[in-house]
Formats: C-alpha cells, sequence, structure tokens
C-alpha cells in the first residue's frame, strides 16, 4: 500500500494515512510506455511519451524486424518559444560518448507541501535523448565550429594541442581545425593555406561531379609533385611526370590553382603570396592563365601547361592570358576589408567554370565550352571573397557533420542491437553532396554589416536559410513514420501524431538528417626508428 | 627458451623484408631510413621535421603525389624497399 505524504503545514495532528496506490495507478495507466523522453533547446523542443519504455531503438531497419510501434513526438522549433537557453553547444564533437545503457527506472518525486483533493502524482520517467548528432538535422552550427580562439581544450591538461587536430578529412589531406578556423577571418591570417584550397577542390569536384563530367582538379600535392619532378635536373623529368598521366587519363578539363611557393622546400622560408589559376582546355588545346591581379605568375604557368602538354597529350596548347579576368580587389563587392581575396577569387572562378562544364556537357554541348573570358565577364562575375568565404566555411561544416552523423548513428545502432562498436572510421566512408545543403555554398552576398555582428550575423543566416529551404520543410510534411520535426512562426508547440506502425522502422525518416621509438644514427646518414 | 622466438624475430611468410629503406627528400636533403612495414609514418616525419628544425604543420610529405597521413604505414601505402617520400613547405597565398 502507498500512502500519501503527510502535510508539513502543521495539520499533521489530524492526517490519517491514506492508501493512494489506486489514484497513482490511474495517473500511470500505461506504466510500461509511459517514459518521457524529451530535449529542449533555445531553438528546438521534442518529446515523445510513448515507445522508450522498453528499451532503447535503433535508426534504422532490421532483420528481423523489430515489433511495430507507437509514439507521439512534439516538436517546436519556433526561435525564443523557450527562456532557457540550451543548445547544442553542450554537443561537443570532443565529448567523451555517452553511456546509452538504457537507464533504470527513476521516479521524480514533488516535494511540496499540498493539501489537495487528490494527492500530487509523480511525474513519468524521463529520459534524454541519446546522442542528438546522430541526427543530421540537429546539427547545429555551434557544435559543428571549431572552439575559436582556444588552443587548449578546456579542462585538458594533457598538452593536447586542440589547433593541430584534424576538423575533418578530406581525400586529399586533413583539414586542421586552425585552417578551419581562418576560413573567414578577413585579416593577414586569412590567406588560403594549401590544406583550405584542397579542401575547396575536393568540395567542388563532389559537387560538379568532376569525374562524371571529365573533369580533373588538380589538388596542391600532385601540383607541387610537378614542381619537384621539375626540379630534379632543372629540367623536366618527364619519366617521373609520366607516372602521374593515368590520373589525367579520360580527363577533357584540367583545373589547376598555382601558387608562388610551389615547389619550396623544408628548409626554406617562402611559402608563397598569392593563388592563380591554370585552366587546360584539351580538346581545343589550349591553357589559360586567370590572375586577379594580371599576369604575375605567367612564368610558372607556362611551365606548368608545358608539363602537362608533354605529359598527357605531347601536343602544343595555345597558352594565353586572359586579360578580361576580374580583378580580386577592384572587382569585389565584399563590404569589409578582405586581406586575401586571392584563394575565394580562384576557388569562385573554379566553380563557374566547373558549373559551365558540367551544364554543357550534361546537355551534349562539348563544342561549346570554352575558358575564355569575354570582356563582358567581368560585369557577370558577382564576386564577393566574404560571402565565398562563408560559403565554404559552412559546406565544410555540413561535410563534417554529414560525417559524425553517418558514424554517431551507426555506433548508436550496434549498441542498441549489441553489435560491436565499430572502429574503422573508414567504414563511414565520404558523404555524397545530396545530404549537404548545397545551396548554401553558392547563397547570395549578404548586406553590409559590422565585424562585431559577424558571428551573430553567421547564426542568424543559418537559421533564415534553414526556414526558408525547402528541404528542411519537406523533412516534416512528408514523413510516413518516424520522428518528424514541424517548424512553425508562432512560438507556440505544434502537435505531430505519427503512427510508427512500420516494421522496426524508427526515425528512419527523419530527412534533417606499434615498438617504442629509438632513433639511432645508421652509419653516417641513416636514421632507425 | 621458447622454440617460436620472439615475434620480433619471425621473418614474414610472404617474402617481404620486415623493414624498408625509406629516402626522404625535400630536394635540398636526403635522409635515409630504415622503417619497419607496419610502423606508423609519423614517426618518421616526427624525426625528419626535428632534424631539419621544422614545423610538422608547415611542411607536407607525399607518396607518389599523394598526401602521406600520420596515420600510415608503408603497409598501407604499398611501399616498397627504396621507396621516397618528397616533402614540401604548405602553400599559402592571399595578395
Amino acid at each position: 500500500m502507498e500512502s500519501a505524504a503527510q502535510p508539513a503545514d502543521g495539520a499533521g495532528h489530524k492526517w490519517k494515512p491514506q492508501d493512494v496506490t489506486a489514484h497513482i495507478q490511474r495517473a500511470h495507466a500505461f506504466a510500461q510506455t509511459g517514459t518521457q523522453l524529451r530535449l529542449e533547446t533555445e531553438s528546438l523542443f521534442v518529446t515523445s511519451s510513448r515507445g522508450f519504455g522498453r528499451e532503447l531503438p535503433p535508426i534504422g531497419l532490421t532483420r528481423p524486424p523489430l515489433k511495430s510501434r507507437r509514439y507521439t513526438i512534439d516538436a517546436s522549433l519556433a526561435t525564443g518559444a523557450f527562456q532557457e537557453k540550451r543548445d547544442y553547444v553542450a554537443c561537443y564533437y570532443e565529448r567523451v560518448p555517452e553511456d546509452l545503457t538504457y537507464p533504470t527506472q527513476s521516479t521524480a518525486k514533488i516535494s511540496v507541501s499540498v493539501r489537495e483533493t487528490d494527492e500530487p502524482v509523480r511525474l513519468r520517467n524521463q529520459i534524454t535523448l541519446p546522442d542528438p548528432l546522430r541526427y543530421r538535422e540537429l546539427h547545429r552550427w555551434g557544435c559543428v565550429l571549431p572552439q575559436f580562439n582556444a588552443d587548449k581544450y578546456p579542462g585538458d591538461n594533457s598538452g593536447r594541442d586542440f589547433l593541430n587536430d584534424t576538423y575533418t578529412q578530406f581525400s586529399d589531406g586533413p583539414l586542421r581545425n586552425e585552417d578551419f578556423a581562418t576560413i573567414t577571418l578577413m585579416n593577414r591570417d586569412s590567406w588560403y593555406r594549401d590544406d583550405v584550397m584542397d579542401a575547396a577542390l575536393a568540395l567542388c569536384s563532389i559537387y560538379y561531379g568532376a569525374d562524371d563530367n571529365e573533369i580533373m582538379v588538380v589538388g596542391s600535392g600532385t601540383a607541387q609533385a610537378f614542381k619537384f619532378a621539375a626540379m630534379a635536373d632543372r629540367e623536366l623529368d618527364m619519366t617521373e611526370l609520366r607516372a602521374y598521366a593515368p590520373r589525367f587519363q579520360g580527363k577533357k578539363w584540367i583545373l589547376m590553382p598555382l601558387n608562388d611557393g610551389i615547389g619550396g622546400t623544408s628548409t626554406g622560408q617562402f611559402q608563397g603570396t598569392h593563388w592563380s589559376l591554370l585552366a587546360i582546355d584539351r580538346p581545343n588545346k589550349s591553357a589559360h592563365y586567370i590572375d586577379g591581379l594580371g599576369n604575375g605568375m605567367e612564368k610558372m604557368a607556362k611551365r606548368y601547361a608545358c608539363a602537362l602538354q608533354k605529359m598527357v597529350d605531347d601536343e602544343e596548347y595555345d597558352f594565353s592570358i586572359e586579360w578580361n579576368a576580374p580583378h580580386q580587389w577592384c572587382d569585389n563587392s565584399t563590404p569589409f576589408d578582405d586581406w586575401g581575396p586571392c584563394g575565394p577569387y580562384v576557388v569562385k572562378m573554379i566553380k563557374i567554370m566547373m558549373d559551365q562544364i558540367r551544364t554543357l556537357h550534361n546537355a551534349g554541348c562539348d563544342a561549346e565550352i570554352g575558358f575564355h573570358l569575354s570582356p563582358d565577364f567581368r560585369s557577370r562575375f558577382d564576386f564577393n571573397s566574404y560571402a565565398e568565404r562563408r560559403a565554404l566555411e559552412y559546406t565544410i561544416a555540413s561535410f563534417k557533420a554529414d560525417q559524425v552523423t553517418k558514424e554517431r548513428a551507426t555506433v548508436h545502432a550496434n549498441t542498441v542491437l549489441g553489435l560491436p562498436r565499430p572502429l574503422d572510421p573508414t567504414k563511414f566512408g565520404n558523404p555524397t553532396w545530396p545530404n549537404y545543403d548545397a545551396p548554401l555554398f553558392t547563397q547570395g552576398t549578404p548586406g553590409c554589416l559590422t565585424l562585431s555582428k559577424l558571428r551573430n550575423y553567421r547564426e542568424l543566416t543559418l537559421r533564415q536559410h534553414q526556414r526558408h529551404t525547402s528541404a528542411y520543410g519537406d523533412s516534416s510534411s512528408d514523413s510516413s513514420g518516424g520522428i518528424s520535426i514541424n517548424r512553425e512562426i508562432s512560438g507556440t508547440h505544434h502537435r505531430v501524431g505519427c503512427d510508427g506502425d512500420q516494421e522496426g522502422q524508427f526515425a528512419n525518416d527523419i530527412d534533417m538528417q606499434d615498438q617504442p621509438v629509438s632513433i639511432a644514427i645508421n652509419n653516417d646518414r641513416g636514421v632507425r626508428i | 627458451m621458447s622454440d617460436n622466438g620472439s615475434p620480433m624475430q619471425q621473418k614474414p611468410e610472404d617474402g617481404q623484408q620486415e623493414h624498408l629503406n625509406i629516402k626522404v627528400t625535400d630536394n635540398n636533403n636526403e635522409v635515409f631510413f630504415k622503417i619497419k612495414r607496419t610502423t606508423q609514418l609519423s614517426k618518421l616525419m616526427n624525426a625528419f621535421c626535428d632534424r631539419q628544425g621544422k614545423n610538422m604543420q608547415s611542411v607536407r610529405f607525399l607518396f607518389d603525389g599523394q598526401r602521406v597521413q600520420p596515420g600510415d604505414s608503408p603497409d598501407t601505402l604499398d611501399m616498397q624497399d627504396g621507396d621516397t617520400l618528397e616533402v614540401h613547405q604548405e602553400q599559402i597565398g592571399g595578395c
């Protein structure tokens, strides 16, 4: 028998124990399914009142399928609907993975003095949404950004250098946290590094389907190797160069960013100062040098064009300097002083060229593809270096969010199904472009903003974009099974009932988505590890 | 004493050498390393940078034109005895 608590207001002398078991049972009609799952943030509130009482379900389908479930979700994404300022910043990627073991039944009691006809009932069990970052939709700007202005992990005294850790991995190499943090800077530190350029090239290659459209985008590594081969005897080492020829097999158009620091040795201090672009049109046997500052790297461009033609075609290319190329500063509409716009300039030019190739190639008009810039190209260039930087930053963050989502979803599913956790991150593979917010990579130019508002502006534009991007809207209305999220403007909750009668499927319709080192000198010049 | 010997003394069954000689060059300097096939190349990279007085973050190690990751090993890159790692300076540009 359960008895109601004795009042603490001086009326205890009149207190007689009362059996409230029936009362409690009435209040918990669905004891096995009554657990509430909730997630509350500044801009999102999700509760689920059913379906979590027995065990945590996996995200995907299982075989054999799990039993059918029925659950309801309340969700609101209204900005400012909740006073508690909680957001996913608590869900940093570096956080220790949480324990996904289903919590033991705990009971929250109300410790207030009451005198009511009906005794207060206990709150239903509540659990938090396990690992929200396994859903692509629940990734927010705050958690995909590295901790700026921090060179160490908070509370970590082990000396681990945060800035040198890898932010995300691309096909051509890693992008460090420090690299990522410099993308949208506008001062001297904002100069694009080779890792940033390679990241942009990798994303362009995915987005514009470089392989399908017979485009070769040459990263900094291959460009360095070209120079290295040329440096050996001050003449082109064609034997070594031709080892790279298979990579260019079947590619009609070659785009190669050039840096005046290419070929710098590890003992030198010169790292380069400028990015320009060399575009090879193999069907038309032409090479185009495009530079936002004129023709300062013409000699290098000619040398690379020569190396490429000997390597892949062994025929002459018509080399031309594109004098109609827009100027990186004069034709830059950024409202800020950008100390290093040549990197964004080259990325923008590559995007325009790849877009042109993709469009005409898909239309079967390969003959119309050309890299010559017409006199009116400058007026159509529409270059804003800050917008380019911001678009690249967000696209890379989206790329990482996609990777983390896949990894965490797999770990969660394996955990709740009792399978071993995957240890090899490469198993998850690279995300494919359709999962990105592709329009952001080409989003419009922002209005004039003061620097102090930049960070707020990023968050604001992101939210505005999410609110107006149809892909997000579709994620709610088209969900036929799992959790669906509804967006609203009014600031009130909007209840969405879902009958999850699909077999063993849960939330799958969310569209948000070696020997210690011993070094010994070996004879006179060898080192043994 | 065990007849089996330690794993270190065992020779690979496929006839491949257990140790490789790898040349690391930046076109000015050449350093030769003898390294186990399964040893992470991060050790080699760190050793080279220490000898040259360079910051690991400011150089790029390339093998056959591809970036070498610290977690790579000669086995994962299918390196052969006598292969060369190229070392390049980080590129940067802005004006």
